[in-house]
């Protein structure tokens, strides 16, 4: 409401006038009656009016009426303030951990994914005046825009966060916190210049903050720095720290890529937000903590506690204005002609305005998405509705046909995150069944035969017909045999050809060099609708998936020929700001090849 | 011996040396658990032929590099001598088969490995039983079970590093059998990643009177992967959980025990969130310790009773979820905290006096109602021993400090009332009263006490 202004707010006091009416109206009644009956004799004199037509149209009317006198006042918010008459220089820069563990899917869609979500919905309500900059630090810290009042390049660069890639490991949030403070510290350019005396926005100390988005899942060296930056540069600068902490409150498996969990010495790396940790940081940087689940983006408004700026009216004229009164006057105008419309409701009239305002009604409730459309655009091979839909939604049914959604699109990973998802929230061991049942099938696309055939029995003794989970579950285990025995094989073979190249022309000549090159597949079982319907080329193209899976190749889009391709670093022009921006990170921090995957800093961790 | 002749054979024909030539020397044909065998490769050609694949030899034997010589000979070839010893890892015949190095291929050799004995003792460590299958994040224990030579002999070993693993040592066991001392050696395992491993334990030196270094053949372990929609940090395996009411001096608070043989660090799915639930507090402040002296790993932790606490029936219930490794399936524990009665001191101080008061009138009820009773009782007593009709009215006119019985009617009119008062008005003061005195004393007792006492031959027409 503090955005809202007033072209003619003396035109809003008319909005009084039907009380007014109502009132003289009243009294003038009152004395009527006691003109020719005694107050004793008026409660069997007066007849109650029946609740109802009159009464209702008389409140629309009334309603119409004050409507019609809001948009005379002429509500208008500024669309832009010129530079001199702006308040102080109030700044934020938001700092947003791009480091691995921020890929962790414990809240949706991750970490990352949720900060992102924050940001942009607390830019569409920060003040315009508002200066805002963005900075975002793994391994070291970069800076990806210096605080400005253009919210709507912020809103792009936002937008471009998921697509980073900081091309070093680790979490540098002292060098983060160090630039931000540095880019606060900046000495005001133009901005002084313009600032004549006429300027009679309320002038107020601008206050400057850092909004820190982060998991605080830091090691202790990178804590202690992060500390001792605080202490020393941010607090005596007066910049305050404000704090989200994002992620969820049990620990959580860190994916490297996909679907697969970041394993360090064998064993896969969890993260869990470290609120004590933040609420300690916060509190060095004399600024508050919030999670990010007890949010709102008006709680983040009042966080960062901006002082109010309120436009002077004599210089209304040098600002530009959103004007907001046709929004009253239709509203208002609608409201009359329904009265009008229910007055006289023998008339088509009625009819036609009544249709008219349910008819954008319907239109307003389109964006209320529900699991039920989401079901609706599924059944009709709707999917990327149906998953958008789905998406919007909370709770097993949403997740069960977002993940069914996933699949059909063939985007196994988010088919896999939704199913899981739907497992663990089902309520009870049939929905379960259902979920795991297509969780296995999703972890077969996957070629992750293993973790499939667990999964289908799990679904059977949760209740999925057994038949069906049998033929599943013993393709899926022929498959991880199949998957074994060729790795054996290529190894052996690569011993034997080793052996030979060692022997050089001693090699014995019935040394075969390859040890096969078919298909271990167990047969089906009698009985069962098995496999041997699929062709050869198909088995061994899942078989090859296998393979590939085992042998940590990322590349998992179908292709089973690819393995002949070696895939060099290659400069390609920057086709969005986020590819530009990860040419541009590595050659700040002084490495010369942009790197396909981040580098491993010795001694840090890589989460 | 076998040495000198084989440098010999090299030097006499030097046509050779420009072939390659590959042969190996072993110091014996047999060997017995716990020593080694020493072998020489020993290499004549053109080259360094770089290290040899005994990638074959590792199944059987394990190989420690002692040295490697690397010199020109006066043909312009290169000389090599790798030294090796071979630790055998199970007893039986087996074969070190042949290799292949520099253009040149050696023959294989058997050998033949005999179990360790000493006066008739085995002392060769044994596997102890191994699970052929288990699950990702589920506890289990390897061991080897070895025989002392002599009881002041010395079992020692080094720190079990097996990557996909936590590993645990447990203490060693002593077990006298037969006369004999038996050490067991045990690891507790907790598989991180699934899929098929060999477990390799390493040296295990039994020192006193000899010397013996074991190293065991491989054994294999399948390691199935949990259902992936799992938590992380889900319990996996038996689980135990207990609870007590602990008095401390910020009040009293929960103290919750949770034992599961593959505990970790970690903290436990669901359990802070839950107790930060039945708390009301905030799941940060929340944190187990870790019980360092019990056998079964276990986490304990404390919560504050919550302010508003009323100890009655069960308390909060806590759901833990885990998996069930016999059945192969996500099950919920279900447990009750004990309860506690539990207000703040300052409503407690606030709710006291108002508890006296309501204790007070409670009591003053109970005697009033007690009085009346026995008031009750008295009156119905002299009731029974008037012995006469005047001595009745008196009775009961006193009851409501009446004047006259018409004024005991008035207080409550019935129809009985009226016929009770003139009948024992007749008694007392007709001549000659018509009325039965004790049928008329019986129904006034009747009457007052709340008593039907009419007959129905007594009621008035």
């Amino acid at each position: 409401m503090s955005a809202l202004y007033w072209r003619e707010p003396a035109w809003a006091l008319l909005g009084l006038l039907p009380l007014l009416l109502v009132l003289v109206s009243m009294l003038r009644q009152r004395r009527q009656w006691h003109r020719f009956a005694d107050p004793a004799l008026l409660p069997w004199l007066r007849v109650q009016r029946q609740p109802g037509q009159q009464r209702l149209t008389r409140l629309l009317l009334v309603l119409g009426w004050m409507l019609l006198c809001i948009a005379l006042a002429g509500p208008r918010t500024a669309l832009r303030v010129p530079p001199e008459l702006r308040p102080a220089d109030s700044a934020v820069v938001a700092i947003i951990d791009l480091s691995a563990s921020m890929r962790t899917q414990d809240v949706r869609p991750d970490r990352l994914g949720q900060a992102q979500a924050w940001l942009q919905q607390w830019l569409q309500l920060a003040p315009e005046t508002l200066k805002v900059g963005l900075q975002v630090y793994a391994g070291h810290a970069h800076s990806i825009l210096i605080p400005t009042t253009d919210h709507a390049l912020v809103q792009h660069y936002v937008d471009q966060l998921q697509a980073l890639r900081p091309p070093t490991m680790g979490n540098n949030l002292a060098a983060a916190l160090d630039q931000a403070g540095r880019n606060l510290r900046q000495p005001k350019s133009s901005q002084g210049q313009g600032q004549g005396e006429n300027t009679t926005v309320t002038q107020q100390q601008g206050r400057k903050h850092v909004l820190l988005f982060s998991d605080g899942d830091l090691g202790s060296d990178a804590r202690a720095d992060a500390e001792r930056v605080l202490k020393g540069q941010l607090t005596d600068s007066n910049i305050r720290l404000q704090v989200i902490g994002i992620g969820g409150p049990e620990p959580m498996t860190v994916p490297a890529d996909g679907s697969r969990p970041l394993l360090i010495d064998g064993k896969p790396v969890l993260s869990r937000r470290d609120s004590g940790w933040l609420i300690k940081l916060a509190t060095l940087g004399q600024g508050d903590y919030r999670q990010a689940e007890d949010l709102t983006a008006a709680m983040l408004g009042r966080l960062i506690a901006l002082p109010r700026q309120r436009i002077d009216p004599s210089n209304s004229s040098g600002v530009l204005w959103q004007e907001w009164f046709p929004l009253p006057l239709l509203v208002g105008l609608l409201l009359i002609i329904f009265s009008h419309a229910y007055h006289n409701r023998q008339r088509p009239g009625f009819t036609i305005g009544l249709l008219f305002v349910v008819g954008a009604l319907t239109n307003s409730s389109d964006s209320m998405a529900s699991a039920d459309n989401a079901g609706e655009a599924l059944a009709r091979g709707d999917y990327a509705r149906a998953q958008q839909l789905a998406s919007q939604q909370e709770g097993y049914r949403a997740r069960f046909i977002e993940g069914n959604a996933c699949f059909r699109q063939q985007d196994y990973a988010c088919a896999q995150r939704s199913f899981s998802q739907a497992a663990w929230s089902a309520g009870d061991d049939r929905q379960r069944a259902r979920a795991v049942f297509n969780l296995g099938n999703t972890h077969f696309h996957l070629a992750d035969y293993a973790q499939a055939s667990v999964l289908f029995d799990d679904a059977e003794k949760l209740g999925i017909d057994a038949k069906l989970t049998r033929i599943n579950r013993e393709f899926a285990d022929s498959l991880a045999a199949a998957v074994e025995r060729q790795l054996a094989d290529i190894a052996e073979t690569e011993r034997r050809a080793n052996r030979r190249a060692a022997a050089g022309e001693n090699a014995p000549a019935g040394d075969d060099l390859r040890v096969s090159g078919n298909l271990y597949l167990a047969r089906p079982r009698q009985g069962s609708a098995g496999w041997h319907a699929i062709s050869a080329d198909a088995l061994r193209a899942l078989i090859e998936k296998g393979i590939y899976r085992k042998q940590n190749n990322p590349v998992h889009n179908g292709s089973t020929r690819s393995r002949g391709w070696v895939r060099t670093p290659k400069s390609l022009a920057a086709g969005s700001s986020a590819s530009l921006f990860n040419q541009l990170m590595p050659m700040e921090i002084g490495i010369p090849v942009a790197p396909e995957r981040p580098y491993r800093l010795e001694g840090k961790r890589p989460w | 011996m076998v040495n000198r002749y084989l440098w010999l054979l090299l030097w006499i024909f030097p046509l050779y040396a420009q072939a390659a030539e590959l042969q190996l020397a072993l110091s014996d044909r047999q060997v017995e658990m716990g020593k080694y065998l020493s072998l020489e490769i020993l290499y004549h050609g053109g080259s360094d032929p770089g290290p040899a694949d005994l990638q074959l030899w590792k199944q059987d034997f394990h190989i420690e590099w002692r040295d490697r010589s690397l010199q020109d000979d006066a043909s312009g070839g290169m000389e090599l001598i790798e030294t090796l010893r071979l630790y055998p890892r199970q007893v039986g015949s087996t074969t070190l088969h042949s290799i292949a190095l520099g253009g040149a291929i050696s023959l294989p050799v058997d050998v033949v490995v005999s179990p360790a004995l000493r006066k008739g003792i085995d002392g060769t460590p044994n596997w102890l039983p191994l699970p052929q299958k288990t699950w990702a994040g589920q506890a289990l224990e390897i061991g080897v079970e070895l025989t002392k030579f002599h009881p002041s002999n010395h079992i020692a070993t080094e720190d079990l590093q097996l990557a996909g693993f936590d590993v645990q040592p447990l203490p060693q066991r002593s077990i006298q059998h037969e006369g004999q001392q038996r050490v067991q050696l045990r690891w507790q395992l907790i598989p991180r990643r699934e899929g098929k491993h060999m477990l390799q334990l390493p040296q295990i030196e039994q020192r006193g009177r000899g010397r013996w270094r074991f190293h065991l053949s491989l054994q294999p372990l399948q390691v199935r992967p949990l259902p992936s929609y799992l938590p992380p940090t889900l319990l996996v395996g038996h689980t135990r959980i207990e609870s007590r009411i602990m008095q401390t001096n910020k009040g009293p608070v929960w103290q919750i025990q949770i034992e599961n043989a593959a505990l970790q660090h970690e903290d436990i799915y669901g359990v802070s969130s839950a107790l930060a639930r039945i708390g009301g507090t905030s799941i940060d402040r929340i944190t187990p310790e870790r019980s360092p002296d019990s056998p079964v790993p276990r986490h304990i932790y404390h919560l504050p009773v919550p302010d508003w606490s009323w100890g009655l029936g069960t308390g909060p219930e806590l759901k833990l979820h885990y998996f069930d490794t016999d059945n192969g399936r996500l099950e919920v524990l279900q447990h009750r905290l004990p309860a506690q009665w539990r207000i703040p001191a300052i409503a407690f101080y606030t709710l006291l006096p108002g508890g006296l008061v309501v204790t007070a009138l409670v009591a003053w009820l109970v005697w009033r109602v007690l009085q009346l009773f026995i008031d009750r009782r008295r009156y119905r007593r002299q009731l029974h021993s008037a012995a006469t009709p005047d001595q009745l009215r008196r009775l009961l006119l006193q009851t409501g400090g009446h004047q006259s019985l018409a004024d005991w009617v008035a207080a409550r009119p019935t129809a009985a009332r009226e016929y009770l008062a003139a009948a024992i008005n007749q008694l007392c003061f007709s001549a000659q009263p018509e009325n039965d005195w004790s049928s008329i004393r019986r129904q006034a007792i009747g009457e007052t006490t709340g008593q039907q006492g009419f007959n129905k031959a007594d009621r008035p027409g």
